[in-house]
């Protein structure tokens, strides 16, 4: 009798542990099913920004995100689909909310460098964009891109080291040099600038904004005629491009070509 | 004698109709011509087309209805179309002064600045008294680099209307190619005293000052026209080279980046 009794409790102690087992089965199941929902939604999304369906995409992202706030990809991707709607503000708060989830989130940084010179607000994109700098140190384009920034804002000799930055890591990065090239001429360096206006067209010929900032750059030395060369050589690349072709026309002003001049001056 | 009247009614009968056929295909022709012309007006090229079609299948002599149509082409960059238009058009009327018109337009469209002119000047023949004539034969012999023959087109456009603006901002760079830069300020002076919103002339003024080497002048100038016009890039570009002249690199740098 008391064996039964005792074989009965076991056996009811045994579907209790198995009840129990499956419900944590199930448990983990509905985790690991609503973890792949969040990525799906956020997939989902990523499709429908990359096909334009912004209005769409946000659905999902806002989706993603209400079943996992700290889903950082989904916060990142709704800022960038924001940015693309041209609501900066909005996606600022987006990229926000992924940094303080993650503040040393990449993606989201690279975000705000975005958002903040689409809005022409150049000091806070340089903030921005030195942070990613600083995250991402061997990444050549996030050098480049804080030159750019502090040229935008006339700091043409602040942005040479950060252009050094980038050409430490790739001594053949012609954006660089081009851009490195420009600080110089703006420095009064004509002559540094046309060597690495040189180096840029020696590593990439069909590099027209090289050619035609060569001939600004020989133009401030009094060098019209090759000034003139070097418009040229832009003007092949691109033959419909009219900065070289305005140049041009002031170089042959300068030359006192006047008709010459003026025969570019009538079809621009 | 009653047989000779009737066939008489008959046969007047008949021209009264063949000749009701042939006006009332020429109303609606003219009908269709009009609404075609009304849909134009409103850039609805291809519907215009529609109409211009149905206007010239009711009469294809209708050299209104060509001309429109070759207008429509025109407008919708189809410049061998709209040419063919044109000179089915003057195969009806050789005098027809649109048709010469919109063909010079048309090839010059094209850079076809010789067949450009020939129909520019057949379209001032007929057309003595027209100004906006004058100035296209001279802007065409201009896009030539034949300045010192402009200038003459510009004279006879300005003798019809001295206060011509477009002719003397023309004339004034035919005086700037001829190195003539003092006669040339001259005439866009005399234009900024009509209109002080003529951006162009502002900026020509301020290539005839650089070229005499006046560049806080010219500086001015540039930036008369940017006034007007901040976006202009030509402008900007203008404004580059004056600063790059005037030693502030830095400055002209500020333009390279922003244009």
């Amino acid at each position: 009798m008391e064996t039964s009794l005792s074989r009965n409790q076991e056996r009811s102690g045994g579907i209790n542990l198995r009840i129990f087992n499956l419900l944590i089965c199930f448990f983990i199941l509905n985790s690991v099913c609503l973890a792949e929902d969040t990525e799906y939604f956020d997939w989902k999304g990523l499709k429908l920004s990359a096909s334009k369906n912004y209005t769409e995409a946000l659905q999902y992202f806002d989706k993603a995100i209400n079943q996992n706030g700290n889903y950082t990809d989904a916060w990142i991707h709704k800022g960038d689909t924001q940015r693309a709607m041209k609501d900066y503000n909005a996606s600022l708060l987006s990229y926000d909310q992924a940094l303080k989830v993650d503040k040393n989130e990449t993606a989201a940084w690279s975000g705000i460098v975005e958002a903040y010179s689409l809005l022409k607000k150049y000091d806070e994109a340089y903030a921005a964009a030195a942070k990613v700098t600083e995250l991402d140190p061997k990444n050549k384009a996030n050098w480049l891109k804080e030159g750019n920034l502090l040229q935008l804002q006339g700091s043409y000799d602040k942005a040479v080291p950060k252009y050094d930055g980038a050409l430490a890591l790739d001594p053949q990065y012609k954006d660089a040099l081009y851009r490195k090239g420009i600080s110089l001429l703006a420095l009064g360096n004509a002559t540094s600038a046309i060597e690495l206006f040189d180096q840029v067209v020696k590593i990439d010929p069909k590099y027209k904004n090289a050619f035609n900032a060569k001939g600004l750059a020989l133009e401030t030395k009094g060098l019209d005629s090759e000034a003139q060369e070097a418009y040229n050589m832009s003007l092949e690349i691109d033959p419909k491009w009219s900065q070289p072709m305005i140049n041009k026309e002031h170089s042959l002003l300068a030359l006192g070509k006047m008709d010459e001049a003026m025969k570019i001056f009538v079809v621009i | 004698m009653n047989m000779k009247i009737f066939g008489v009614l008959v046969c007047l009968l008949e021209c009264l109709f063949i000749l009701s056929i042939v006006c009332a295909a020429e109303d609606s022709s003219n009908y269709y011509d009009k609404l075609g012309s009304k849909l134009y007006t409103t850039r609805n090229y291809t519907e215009a087309l529609d109409y211009f079609n149905k206007s010239l299948a009711q009469n294809a002599s209708n050299v209104d209805a060509l001309v429109h149509k070759g207008n429509t082409w025109k407008a919708l960059n189809r410049l061998n179309e709209s040419i063919d238009s044109y000179k089915k058009s003057l195969e009806l009327d050789g005098k027809k002064t649109a048709a010469w018109s919109g063909l010079a337009d048309a090839y010059n469209s094209k850079k076809d600045y010789e067949n450009a002119l020939n129909a520019a000047e057949k379209a001032t023949e007929f057309d003595k008294k027209n100004k906006a004539f004058m100035l296209r034969e001279g802007n065409i012999l201009q896009s030539q680099g034949r300045f010192e023959e402009a200038a003459a087109k510009y004279d006879g456009a300005l003798s019809i209307d001295p206060g011509y603006k477009d002719a003397l901002y023309r004339k004034g760079l035919s005086s700037l190619a001829a190195n003539n830069t003092t006669q040339a300020i001259e005439l866009f002076d005399s234009i900024l005293a009509i209109d002080p919103k003529h951006k162009q002339a502002y900026n020509a003024k301020g290539q005839a000052l650089e070229a005499q080497g006046k560049f806080t002048s010219a500086l001015m100038a540039y930036d008369r026209a940017l006034q007007i016009d901040p976006k202009w890039n030509q402008v900007l570009i203008n404004k580059m080279h004056i600063l790059l002249a005037q030693g502030k690199q830095k400055e002209a740098m500020d333009i390279l980046l922003a244009i």
